[in-house]
């Protein structure tokens, strides 16, 4: 992990939520793309806790071996309404080169219920803030998020107008070169309908049902997620976002 | 310290005719003294895009190994079996080394100076249109340079805090190079190819302003400008005619 003299603490918008990052005199690159993961560490996934940690994992190890890691900052989120503001980083903006997964990500503990909003404001936010303080220093930026949760909204202290107003700067194109926002459903069949609706309002670009949690799928997950990430950066300069992102896992 | 940067990239005319980037930029920082260089090729020779690195890397190599360029230039053009004219490129280069810094012109371009209280920016002219290639020295052609410059101007433009002067020097001055002298209380000096001069509708000193308007001085720091001044020039409907190449030195004090 790097120095916390290496990172900044940013706070989003003129809200309670934080997020840090890689100080921008620490980046040589002429541009990356953002990757942010929330996951959900409420109650309900304690069963498979392990396993999202392991997904976690395979994805960053996948994502440090492209070559086009360099170019690509990473951080991770877990929400839960037990954290103040429902989020806790594991990490704020991080090059890929700059973490050792299997030391930095520790087991998840799991408890509360789930705040959605909360997840994608912070989300959103922390990309579209990061993403113009690079963007205003000549970088060029793009980037990529995933929720991943089992459940409905139930405890934000975000709302959705917030959720929505984030999401929307992302879209325009304004200030990133293109955003991909996807919400991951897992063991959420139940929920799916939900989820879709919570999507289309939230102005999140897809929905994607993971289905039931197994070793292989969270396998096939994790896939999805790392191949998802090479695409948008691939795509950087292009300016859209990548066409090569799957509706499905 | 010092850090280093280069930059190059086609322009609107060899797009569309098909034609390579011409232009070529090297820089490079050694434990006590650094060097930027850039290479324009002539766009009527043969394959000047081919010469203009040759040129750069056997400039690049001559400094770092104390040889003479010369030698280098030669030795690989007739390896590579190029003629005289796909090395018709111009040499443009800075310095800097704890005894003096210097800038070298040898053909058309332009360099930003920027010292701790001032800035200079400075643009070395071709009226005719044919500037000094390194190579008329190495192939002992000075009558063909001769006979392009049609006796037209040869000027070196200097801007101090907006005070323009002009400077007319003889081809035979600019043939054996024009030598710019560094100051000590140095910041950065960024070269650029004439290609800075082909912005359509804007003036070689704000393209020099805009172009070294950095934003942080870390890695890929002209890269990062000159890319975004490019692209927002486009946006703006401006466009940038000829290739251009820029390389940058900056002593982080």
């Amino acid at each position: 992990m790097p120095k916390l003299a290496d990172m900044d603490t940013t706070n989003i918008g003129g809200s309670n939520f934080t997020f840090s990052s890689t100080k921008i005199n620490h980046l040589g690159a002429t541009e990356y793309s953002l990757v942010t993961i929330a996951v959900d560490v409420t109650g309900s996934v304690e069963d498979f806790a392990d396993s999202l940690r392991q997904m976690l994992i395979t994805v960053v190890k996948a994502c440090k071996k492209s070559p086009r890691a360099e170019n690509m900052l990473i951080r991770v989120i877990k929400f839960s309404s037990s954290f103040p503001n429902g989020v806790e980083e594991l990490h704020g903006f991080q090059l890929f080169k700059d973490i050792d997964p299997d030391k930095d990500y520790p087991a998840l503990h799991c408890g509360g219920m789930t705040p959605l909003c909360d997840a994608c404001f912070s989300s959103f936010g922390a990309m579209n803030d990061y993403g113009k303080k690079l963007v205003d220093s000549d970088y060029l930026v793009n980037a990529i998020m995933f929720v991943i949760t089992d459940g409905e909204e139930n405890a934000s202290s975000a709302s959705m107008k917030m959720v929505q107003d984030e999401a929307k700067k992302g879209v325009s194109g304004e200030i990133l070169e293109s955003t991909t926002s996807v919400l991951v459903g897992i063991n959420a069949t139940k929920s799916s309908g939900s989820l879709n609706a919570f999507k289309d309002a939230a102005g999140i670009t897809q929905y994607v049902d993971a289905g039931d949690v197994t070793e292989g799928r969270l396998a096939k997950l994790a896939g999805y997620i790392s191949q998802s990430v090479s695409s948008t950066s691939q795509a950087l300069g292009t300016g859209g976002p990548s066409q090569n992102i799957q509706a499905t896992i | 310290m010092i850090v280093s940067d280069s930059y190059f990239t086609i322009g609107d005319l060899h797009i569309r005719s098909g034609k390579p980037c011409q232009d070529y930029s090297i820089a490079r920082v050694m434990e006590d003294r650094a060097i930027a260089i850039v290479s324009d090729g002539c766009s009527s020779g043969g394959l000047v895009d081919v010469g203009a690195r040759i040129l750069a890397h056997a400039m690049l190599s001559s400094y770092i190994e104390h040889q003479a360029v010369n030698i280098v230039v030669d030795t690989l053009r007739k390896m590579m079996r190029l003629e005289w004219e796909d090395m018709l490129a111009t040499l443009v280069y800075v310095y800097i080394e704890p005894s003096c810094s210097r800038l070298v012109f040898f053909g058309d371009g332009s360099a930003v100076i920027n010292y701790v209280d001032h800035t200079e920016l400075i643009l070395v002219k071709y009226e005719s249109g044919a500037p000094y290639y390194y190579s008329y020295k190495l192939s002992n052609n000075y009558d063909d340079y001769l006979t392009m410059q049609c006796q037209k101007k040869i000027s070196v433009m200097t801007c101090i805090d907006s005070n323009l002067t002009m400077k007319e020097i003889t081809p035979e001055e600019a043939s054996s190079g024009i030598f710019i002298e560094l100051e000590d209380n140095l910041v950065s000096v960024t070269i650029f190819s004439d290609g800075i001069s082909s912005f359509t509708n804007v003036d070689w000193m704000e393209a020099c302003e805009e172009l070294t308007y950095f934003k942080n001085m870390t890695g890929e720091y002209l890269k990062r400008r000159m890319a975004r001044a490019i692209q927002d020039y486009n946006k703006q409907g401006i466009k940038m005619m000829d290739d251009i190449a820029g390389a940058s030195l900056y002593n982080m004090r």
